[in-house]
């Protein structure tokens, strides 16, 4: 199941609501958690319900003996094996046929590459997990010693299947003892109307012009200036899919009580390539640099090896393709190059450059992400630069760009802090009132169209749904 | 000792207290840096620099508590709750209660059922996944809701090009405008009509004089071509100055000579010709007492769109010869080039929707009913009706020069005396319903007029008195035949070759068929749809 669905919507959600609020205790309600996240994971995947039940145990019981072990080196074994076990389970999953597929090319022997069905949000409440058992092993925080507590964690439909990555940490608290407010509930709306916008309204009617260009059309025909525009167009529907599903996520997580971490903060408006990262899909960048960065494996050539395994991790993360891979080695590149410049020095640059810098470098990071073939990639890269006898422009691009103009002004507005902006100004001018009255049609007009949107929506994708 | 042991590990506990209470310091410090939960624009608030450290004046408190709150902000917060959720409450009482269609008349196909229940589906995702498609589906007022959709695309910018042909060509007629586009052509399009034939096996192979034709000159393995009644000289039409307005896949929007098009170009695959060729021969062979008919139908690709547009290898026209000439010479051939090129000033295609006119569905009809050698009505027997129609490549592409861009829909309804009932791919009975329902018309869906659906197999019974009894296996395109064919047969089988899901060869025995007509688009033919033609002789 997915957020962006009517049955979703309108009947699970709503199921779900009416189940959690009519139970008062907080032990009823987290069985009603536990209950519809289950169903939530069962509908379209119902073997894996197991896998994830087995994963939690698993992890559960590694929790409880690091407790009973405790600075000992059985609880470091404890936590190896469990560490192990989960990773082996994503690479099993995840990644055994991008393996074999390139063991075969490069021995002799070609053996047949296993088509393994990958369990939905795999790579999310693998990291989750991960983070409790590191984090039990570290003793940041309380082993957990109910298992449907756990189960909990780890399952919550809100942020099981395409985060953001939650850090047990971060709702340790509030797993026994959460307060549900007005103000909660109000802001959930909010965040899931316009998660709900962002992602109908914005990206899925930006990846038709993408579809049109990179996908159906002829890329090798494509002009310069297409090229760039339709590249433009897939960061910032990447930007509103990805941005919009985690808005929900916290969205439908307020409303339960729970305050998730943000994942995304105006990751556009960034001046260099460390920032961006800061900005963007923040719990995945988070989570390298607290289990990953800092791993003593390198020596003394941690400092910039242990950058590299981040980046590789990273780009390895989203998926079993080479081209995610030297997508996050490109952008490795380029925080090491900033991190030899320093931060004193990058901050002397002009706004303008730094500006035109990052832009550049993260809209053609894009178009790496976007093209897993190879011969695919080398053509838009040397469309990007005309290198292939191509056009500067073209009347399809022109005509694209005019027949969607209202669609980008709007999407530029909501790449940008333009409503927090207005809004402080509103509230400093008294006006408060008058902002929360349209905030509260906006989030109406944009459930209601985004659900019309949603009728038979054939174009219906989720990019992050994937990793 | 042991005493000794207690201590140690008091000592030890007393440590390990204070570590973790070091750590939840830590923690709880780790936690003030993070990023407070916006409420008001989707991404996080820029509380944060870029150095991590928080802004002066911005609260760090990570759960906003109610008591801070401000009266104001507790209104503001009253009537958002209280809108957004009774909307919610609405929706979700209308989703839930109001009836739901069952037909979908701008697809032209049935919406989906609840599914039932098997363990075998449940374990497979596909009895949930099927509720949620039955949920997504059946939407109240779907076909309202998605126009209304469609009409909030269109407000996304604007067409540069749109506002130039609009006034041009406005409101054009169908057929009408073939002859505008021939008088107005800097290179016209030769249409020469073909001479009287004498008879159908002495005429000479039809030569194909397009331009872009490659033919099958290549293709040794082909059998000869059958003999047919010669068409003359026809020339595809030429533009060097057709301008692709808009492009979505093979949907296709163009300007041609002062007129505003809207087509999809052919995009057969010759690969598939040897699988329908083979299906076909095997038909005729298993079938040998019927009159086995095929039809790969041209379409506005090869009478209205310029060459320069097109991108395939084989053109359309000469695909269709070329599969042609795959057929055993005990098929019976409908060659719509010869059919239709005579009556190309006529009112025979859509210019913005990629089917035909019931006018060339007539012709195509009364081809059939002359090689059948069965009765056929004149044309001045049907009663005629006009509406007007969108074309689907508007409804596909929401291309916005398309939307004031109408065309009459001319259709012929016979007056004989027929009935017909429709059955489901599993032959089960489903209703009976008029041949062409005109009561549920709808400018957005008007090819449906034509049968509903194209996944219900129809039986239709005539006034006819022949014993003659004719089996149709389609794909969408030859719908408009079916009306024009009352008159020539008793009964009337049309199955499309995409919604079967039991043996055609047996069917045509049990059925007691005579006549077997297998009509498609030469695309479909060359396509997966082709592909299917097999696929339901053999199951």
């Amino acid at each position: 199941m997915i957020f962006v669905d009517l049955f979703f919507l309108y009947v699970f959600m709503a199921a779900c609501f009416i189940a959690y609020f009519v139970s008062r205790k907080t032990v009823y309600r987290n069985w009603v958690l536990i209950v519809f996240s289950l169903i939530f994971y069962a509908w379209g995947e119902p073997v894996w319900v197991f896998l994830l039940l087995g994963s939690v145990g698993i992890n559960f019981g590694a929790g409880l003996l690091i407790e009973k072990w405790r600075d000992t080196k059985k609880a470091t074994i404890a936590m190896a094996v469990a560490v192990i076990f989960d990773i082996c389970v994503l690479l099993f999953f995840k990644y055994t046929g991008f393996f074999v597929e390139n063991f075969n090319a490069i021995s002799p022997v070609d053996l047949p590459v296993p088509k393994i069905v990958m369990p939905i949000g795999i790579s999310f409440f693998t990291f989750q997990i991960l983070s409790y058992v590191i984090d039990c092993y570290w003793g940041t925080i309380k082993v957990q010693r109910s298992f449907p507590k756990l189960l909990m964690y780890i399952s919550m439909f809100p942020q099981l299947v395409a985060g953001p990555i939650v850090r047990y940490s971060v709702i340790e608290k509030e797993i026994d003892d959460r307060k549900i407010t007005m103000s909660d509930i109000s802001d959930g709306i909010t965040r899931i109307c316009v998660g709900l916008g962002k992602k109908v309204i914005l990206a899925n009617n930006l990846s038709v012009i993408v579809d049109s260009f990179f996908k159906n059309g002829n890329l090798g025909e494509l002009s310069v200036l297409g090229t760039w525009y339709t590249v433009i167009v897939y960061a910032m529907q990447v930007y509103f899919d990805f941005s919009g599903y985690s808005d929900i996520a916290i969205g439908i997580g307020r409303i339960f009580g729970f305050h998730f971490d943000e994942n995304f903060n105006y990751p556009f408006i960034s001046k260099n390539i460390t920032e961006f990262w800061q900005r963007w899909h923040i719990s995945l960048g988070t989570f390298f640099r607290d289990y990953v960065l800092y791993l003593p494996i390198f020596g003394k050539r941690r400092k910039y090896l242990n950058l590299f395994l981040v980046w590789f991790c990273t780009g390895f993360w989203h998926g079993a393709s080479w081209n995610y891979i030297i997508w996050g080695l490109y952008f490795g590149v380029f925080i090491l190059i900033e991190r030899m410049i320093g931060a004193k020095r990058l901050k002397k640059i002009p706004l303008v450059i730094t500006h035109i810098y990052s832009k550049l470098v993260i809209i053609v990071g894009f178009g790496i992400f976007y093209f897993v073939d190879f011969g695919k990639l080398t053509t838009f890269l040397g469309n990007l630069i005309g290198l292939n006898g191509n056009s500067l422009t073209d009347k399809i691009s022109l005509q694209s760009m005019t027949a969607n103009l209202w669609l980008f002004i709007a999407c530029i507005i909501f790449c940008l802090p333009v409503i927090p902006f207005i809004k402080k100004k509103m509230e400093e001018a008294k006006l408060a009132v008058l902002f929360g009255a349209g905030q509260t049609v906006f989030n109406v007009a944009a459930f209601v169209m985004s659900s019309i949107l949603l009728v038979n929506a054939t174009n219906n994708p989720f990019i992050y749904w994937q990793f | 000792m042991a005493e000794n042991n207690k201590n140690k590990s008091a000592e030890l506990e007393e440590i390990e207290k204070i570590y973790r209470e070091k750590q939840k310091e830590n923690q709880s410090e780790k936690k003030e840096k993070t990023i407070k939960v916006s409420a008001s624009g989707g991404d996080a608030p820029c509380g944060r620099r870029e150095d991590g450290k928080k802004k002066k004046g911005k609260p760090s408190v990570k759960n906003p508590q109610p008591d801070k709150d401000s009266p104001e902000q507790k209104l503001i917060q009253k009537i958002n709750i209280g809108v957004c959720g009774s909307i919610f409450a609405i929706l979700v009482v209308c989703l839930l209660v109001l009836p739901r269609p069952t037909i979908s008349e701008s697809e032209k196909r049935p919406l989906a059922k609840f599914p039932q229940f098997s363990w075998g589906d449940y374990w497979s995702g596909k009895f949930t996944e099927d509720i949620s498609n039955f949920f997504n589906d059946t939407v109240p007022m779907r076909d309202d809701l998605k126009q209304f959709g469609a009409s909030f695309r269109s407000l996304f910018g604007f067409s540069l090009d749109g506002v130039t042909i609009v006034g041009d060509v406005n409101k054009v007629e169908s057929g009408a405008s073939q002859t505008e586009v021939t008088t107005q052509s800097t290179k016209p399009i030769v249409i020469v009509t073909p001479p009287p034939a004498t008879s159908d096996e002495s005429a000479p192979a039809p030569e194909s004089s397009d331009s872009t034709d490659n033919s099958s000159s290549g293709e040794t393995s082909a059998p000869a071509p059958e003999e047919t009644k010669p068409v003359g000289s026809f020339m595809t039409p030429t533009d060097p100055n057709a301008e692709v307005l808009y492009r979505e896949g093979n949907q296709i929007v163009y300007n041609s000579l002062g007129t505003l098009y809207a087509g999809v170009l052919y995009n057969g695959n010759r690969d598939y010709s040897r699988e329908y060729a083979a299906a076909m021969n095997s038909l005729a062979a298993q079938l040998p007492h019927m009159n086995i008919y095929s039809m790969t139908a041209l379409t506005q690709n090869t009478f209205f769109t310029p060459v320069e547009l097109n991108e395939v290898t084989y053109s359309e026209q000469a695909d269709a010869t070329f599969l042609k000439n795959q057929l055993d010479k005990s098929i019976k051939v409908i060659d719509t080039l010869n059919v239709l090129a005579p009556h190309a000033g006529e009112s025979i295609f859509f210019l913005r929707d990629c089917h035909w006119q019931q006018l060339g569905a007539y012709y195509a009809a009364e081809e059939l009913a002359r090689l059948a050698e069965v009765p056929f009505a004149p044309l001045d027997s049907y009663r005629k009706e006009e509406e007007d129609c969108l074309g689907s490549v508007y409804l596909n592409t929401q291309y916005d020069g398309l939307m004031y861009e109408g065309e009459i829909f001319t259709y012929y309804v016979p007056q004989n005396d027929y009935y017909v009932d429709y059955y489901d791919a599993d032959m089960e009975f489903q209703f009976d319903y008029p041949l062409m329902p005109e009561s549920d018309y709808r400018a957005s869906s008007f090819y449906s007029l034509f049968m509903v659906a194209d996944s219900y197999i129809k039986h239709i019974r005539t006034d006819v008195d022949n014993d003659r009894i004719l089996v149709v296996l389609k794909d969408d395109y030859p719908s408009a035949m079916i009306p024009c064919l009352t008159s020539s047969f008793e009964e009337i089988y049309v199955i499309d070759v995409r919604y079967c899901n039991f043996n055609v060869i047996n069917f045509c025995i049990e059925k007691g068929a005579t006549d077997v007509f297998v009509g498609m688009t030469t695309e479909s033919a060359l396509s997966d749809v082709g592909a299917y033609l097999p696929y339901i002789m053999s199951i």
